[in-house]
Order: C-alpha cells, then sequence, then structure tokens
C-alpha cells in the first residue's frame, strides 16, 4: 500500500507479477538458509505451501493451520532474505528465523520496558520488527547483505 | 526500551547540547478530577464503585533499570476463590490489547495465597498451563483461579496466570520457539498485565486445536507439558466480563500533557459501559471492530486496514518515510527537527469514521525523567506493515470506550472501540 502510494515503477511491476504467477514451488527455508531443505520444514510448520515468482526474487508462502501466514522472500540463488509472518499465532520462530532467532532472544531476554506489542532488533546484518496484538501478530524480518539487486524494504510486504 | 531510550537521549542531547525539558518539572503530575480534553470537554471520573485510579509511571522498578513511559497502571486483589485469603498487587499494567490477568509469580509476595489458588485441570488431567504469546516474547506459566477484586468490582473464579510460577519451570519446546521468556518483574516491566481489550478470552481457537502451542498440560508437581486444547471457559478471560454488574466494557481516562511531557500521568480505569452515571457515551463516536479488533486507520490518504487503538502500545507506530528518524539499536524512533501536527482517521467497520490530531516530536528533546508524552511515535518496518497502532499517547486528553464483544450497550453490540 506504501509502495503504491508512491507510484514505484519497480513496486507496479512486481505487483503485476505477483498478480499473474503463481505454480507450486515447495521450497521453504528459514532466514538466511538455503531453500532447498523441503517438506521437513512445511511439515514442521503444519502448514501449507506456495511459492510465487516476482522480479528478481520468489516468495515462498506457508498458510498455518492457525490461519497464520509466513512469507519467505527467496534469492535466485536459493537464499532466504527475507521473512514475515501475520495472522493469530505467532510462528515457531526458531523455525522461521533459523539463526538468527538467538538475535531476537536476546532482544527479549533483556529488560526492554513494558509494551508486550513490539519489539525492534536493528543490527548490521539482522533487522527484525514485531508488532500488533492479541489474535493478530505480525513481524517482519531480513537479512541486509543478502537483499537482491535493487530490492526495495517496501517490497516486504 | 526505557534504558535504551535513556541512552539515545543521554547521546543525542550531548551532541545537540541541548536544555529541553531536562530538569524541568512544569509538565507535573496529570491532575484527577475534571479536566479539559483535546477537542470536546473530558472528565475523569472520581475513584468509586466501579472506578480504580490509573497511573502512567516508572513502574514496578521505580527509576530502576527497567523503568517504564507510557505505560499505565493499576492495582488488583485477588483471592483463593471464596476466601478472605488475599493479596492487592500494584503495578498491573493496562491492556487493552490482550485478554486476561496475568501475575508475576514473584509479585504475590504471601506464598500462602499463590498456594492456595487452585490449579486448573486439562483436559487430559494434568495441570493446565499457558505460553502466552507477545510481541516480544512469551509468558510461561500455570493457569489457576482466582477472585479478583478492582475497585468495588469482583470476577469469581477468574482463570488467571501466573507467569512464572516455580512449580512450574520446565517451558516445553513449543514455547520457547515463540520467543524468548519475559518471566520476572524486571523482563516484564510490571508485577503483571490486566487484559481489558474488546474481547472474551485469549484464544477461542484453543478449544479445538492445539497447533497455537498457546495452553499447554503439566504433570502435578512438575515434568514436561505437552500441547493440550482448552475449553474457553479454562482461558485466561477478560476480568471484565466476569463482573455481576458494570461488564460491558472498559473506560481508559487520562489526562492531557503538556508537549513536554509530564512525570506522570494520573486517571482512571472506569468499569462498564452505559450502566452507571459515570460510564455513559455521550457523544462518543463509536467504531466497530473486526473479531480480531483492527479497523482502517486513514494516514495521509494510505489506508491502512490493520490497525488499532492499544493502550498497551507505548508509542505510536506507523509508516511515514519523510519524518526523520533516530535512535541507538535495537530501537528507532521518530526524530522530526521541529515538533510536527498530523492527523489520522480511524474508520470502524460500521464505516463511522472521527479524524483525530497528534503530534510528534523529537524524543530526543525530551526528558529522560518524565514517564508520560503524548507525542512519541516510532516507524514501522518500511513495507511490512499494514497497521498503524495508535499506542498510549492517543489517550492523553480523551476518555477512550473498550466494549466487549457481545456486550449490549446504548452505542451497539461490541466489540467496539469509542472515543
Amino acid at each position: 500500500m506504501k509502495h503504491s502510494s508512491r507510484a514505484k515503477a519497480t513496486g507496479l511491476a512486481l505487483g503485476a507479477a505477483l498478480a499473474v504467477a503463481s505454480v507450486t514451488l515447495p521450497a521453504f527455508a528459514a532466514l538466511g538458509g538455503d531453500a532447498t531443505s523441503v517438506d521437513a520444514d512445511v511439515a514442521k510448520m503444519k502448514g501449507q505451501a506456495h511459492a510465487t515468482p516476482a522480479v528478481g526474487y520468489t516468495v515462498s508462502q506457508i498458510t498455518l493451520s492457525t490461519g497464520t501466514v509466513v512469507n519467505e522472500y527467496v534469492t535466485p540463488g536459493g537464499k532466504v532474505f527475507a521473512v514475515t509472518w501475520k495472522g493469530p499465532s505467532v510462528p515457531d520462530l526458531q523455525q522461521t528465523l533459523g539463526s538468527y532467532f538467538s538475535a531476537f532472544q536476546a532482544a527479549g531476554s533483556v529488560p526492554h520496558g513494558a509494551n508486550h506489542h513490539q519489539l525492534r532488533v536493528q543490527q548490521s546484518d539482522f533487522v527484525l520488527q514485531t508488532g500488533g496484538h492479541m489474535r493478530a501478530w505480525r513481524g517482519a524480518a531480513y537479512v541486509p547483505s543478502l537483499l537482491p539487486p535493487n530490492f526495495s524494504l517496501d517490497d516486504i510486504k | 526500551m526505557r534504558r535504551i531510550f535513556l541512552f539515545a537521549f543521554a547521546q543525542l542531547i550531548f551532541l545537540a547540547a541541548c536544555g529541553g525539558g531536562g530538569s524541568d518539572l512544569s509538565g507535573g503530575t496529570g491532575s484527577t478530577g475534571t479536566g479539559t480534553g483535546t477537542g470536546t470537554g473530558q472528565t475523569i471520573a472520581p475513584v468509586g464503585a466501579n472506578v480504580v485510579q490509573m497511573i502512567v509511571n516508572a513502574g514496578p522498578s521505580g527509576a530502576g533499570s527497567n523503568a517504564t513511559f507510557n505505560i499505565p497502571y493499576v492495582s488488583v486483589t485477588i483471592c483463593a476463590p471464596g476466601t478472605t485469603n488475599c493479596e492487592t498487587i500494584p503495578d498491573i499494567e493496562v491492556d487493552t490489547g490482550s485478554y486476561g490477568l496475568r501475575i508475576i509469580a514473584s509479585a504475590v509476595t504471601n506464598s500462602a495465597v499463590l498456594s492456595a489458588l487452585p490449579l486448573e485441570t486439562s483436559t487430559v488431567g494434568g495441570a493446565l498451563a499457558e505460553c502466552t504469546q507477545f510481541g516480544d516474547g512469551i509468558a510461561w506459566g500455570s493457569m489457576r483461579t482466582a477472585d479478583m477484586t478492582i475497585a468495588s468490582e469482583t470476577a469469581s473464579s477468574l482463570p488467571i496466570q501466573i507467569i512464572g510460577d516455580p512449580n512450574y519451570p520446565e517451558i516445553p519446546s513449543d514455547c520457547t520457539s515463540h520467543g524468548s521468556p519475559e518471566d520476572t518483574v524486571a523482563l516484564f516491566g510490571a508485577n503483571g498485565i490486566i487484559g481489558v481489550g474488546p474481547f472474551l478470552t485469549d484464544c477461542p481457537a484453543c478449544a479445538n486445536t492445539t497447533q497455537y502451542n498457546i495452553y499447554f498440560s503439566c504433570p502435578v508437581g512438575g515434568g514436561a507439558c505437552n500441547d493440550v486444547e482448552a475449553p474457553v471457559t479454562q482461558q485466561a478471560t477478560n476480568p471484565v466480563a466476569k463482573f455481576a454488574t458494570d461488564n460491558t466494557g472498559v473506560i481508559v481516562e487520562l489526562p492531557p500533557v503538556a508537549d513536554a511531557g509530564a512525570a506522570s500521568a494520573t486517571g482512571a480505569l472506569v468499569f462498564g459501559i452505559g450502566t452507571e452515571s459515570n460510564n455513559t457515551l455521550g457523544s462518543a463516536s463509536v467504531l466497530t471492530t473486526d473479531d480480531t479488533g483492527d479497523f482502517t486507520i486513514t494516514y495521509k490518504n494510505v489506508a491502512y486496514a490493520q490497525s488499532f487503538i492499544d493502550s498497551g502500545s507505548n508509542f505510536t507506530f506507523f509508516n511515514d518515510a519523510s519524518i526523520a528518524s533516530c535512535g541507538t539499536a535495537p530501537n528507532q524512533y521518530f526524530c522530526p527537527s521541529s515538533e510536527l501536527s498530523l492527523s489520522a482517521t480511524p474508520t470502524g467497520l460500521n464505516n463511522v469514521a472521527k479524524t483525530v490530531s497528534f503530534n510528534v516530536t523529537n524524543i530526543a528533546n525530551l526528558s529522560g525523567t518524565f514517564t508520560a508524552f503524548d507525542n512519541v511515535a516510532a516507524p514501522e518496518l518500511a513495507g511490512s506493515s499494514q497497521s498503524f497502532d495508535f499506542g498510549l499517547p492517543f489517550f492523553y486528553g480523551r476518555n477512550v470506550f473498550v466494549a466487549i464483544e457481545n456486550a449490549s450497550t446504548s452505542g451497539g453490540v461490541g466489540p467496539f472501540i469509542a472515543f
């Protein structure tokens, strides 16, 4: 929504690609990992997956039985460079964030106020923000060094 | 967040050699009684049978390492059901974005009270426990029942969570995989939390599935816990809905604060909507929500469909790349060079819209010793959100009604937010 308001040409092109193409691609893996491990991850999350190619990357989407949707953004080389989630349950973030889960844990394991609706982690090679409220949680995380060329953060939905 | 806020504040104020707000207490504490709000006049109800004092201050840590800001607190009394074996617990965070009463075990200082709270028995025969999912981590602990009293209102045999219950220290991996435990007062920033949002329980779907990884069954006396379905009658429950009267919702009432903020702000949490002379809707606009508590908020001509108003968010969180941000990792804040006057328009599912003005200031210019600010905001991660989260800054100077699902009020049936 934000990017469309800016009428970014790249954003519009990607939107068109997302609208027309949807193919079965079971690849699903943790942030920073290779999208080559397949059914084990989907099985652990107990969800259903499909993938949607966009210009310069692919979005693998897994829908959990709770209704929470996890999106994984995958480079042409098969690296997961960003993940998002949204829905009534917080997904298995150890699975979703992979090796970066420890950074999320670390941020939550030191005093950080009493706002239990958001947490932000901003490191040189890992950025995460959670938000929402009970019944509607969401979050997004990405690895700056893995972003594809010309990728706009506005395209992380 | 406060610790980092202070650090960021100190760092930036040093660089700027700026004297703004530092030692000036003129913002003072908010006043109780009648005040003038933004727009229409605001009346804050005096403490009474259905009114408890609510205060925004540094929280249970005082000025300690996890001092909080823009978090409202009340006191609640819990008793072993049907007895006078009770304890009053201060510094319970008021959250309109969650459901149920949760108390950190260590905040119950009378062990005779804690041990007398009956464990709930899970559907498979063990002790019911909960892994509460929050945005910043998880809270693990037993589910017990208590008679909860606040002001003169009582919720009898209310299912509550005892976070960090020492009798159930073994957190299952299906729980820790969702976040880091915040099971102490120092980590939680409060002695507990009272979720008084517009719904009855925290996970109605958990009655029929274990896939949320929220409810667990533990061997009584300790041991490994397993996912379990939990009937809604056993779930953490909005206490207001269990009151004998004044059970239709709450009003969060906080006074206005000055641009510089205030050392603290004292207001009221009022129970019931349209049940007493002090909780009438009056001219408030009623905005109905979806089945999660969301509605649309439009900001700069963009409609954010998953938006909400939440007393438990201590900033207002939204997207605006045109506003400068700053702050020390891991937190970022909006830091415009001068205070901005902005507006946004919440619109209910019933298409009732009400535009509100709000300010965003440079957080670096605010006092590190104040705890109440109506003009602090922070950016969402670019592109990732269709949400505008009006946090506690929204609440200063206006009374906000939160009506519970299925409750009948003069403004219609909940769930709705009115202001």
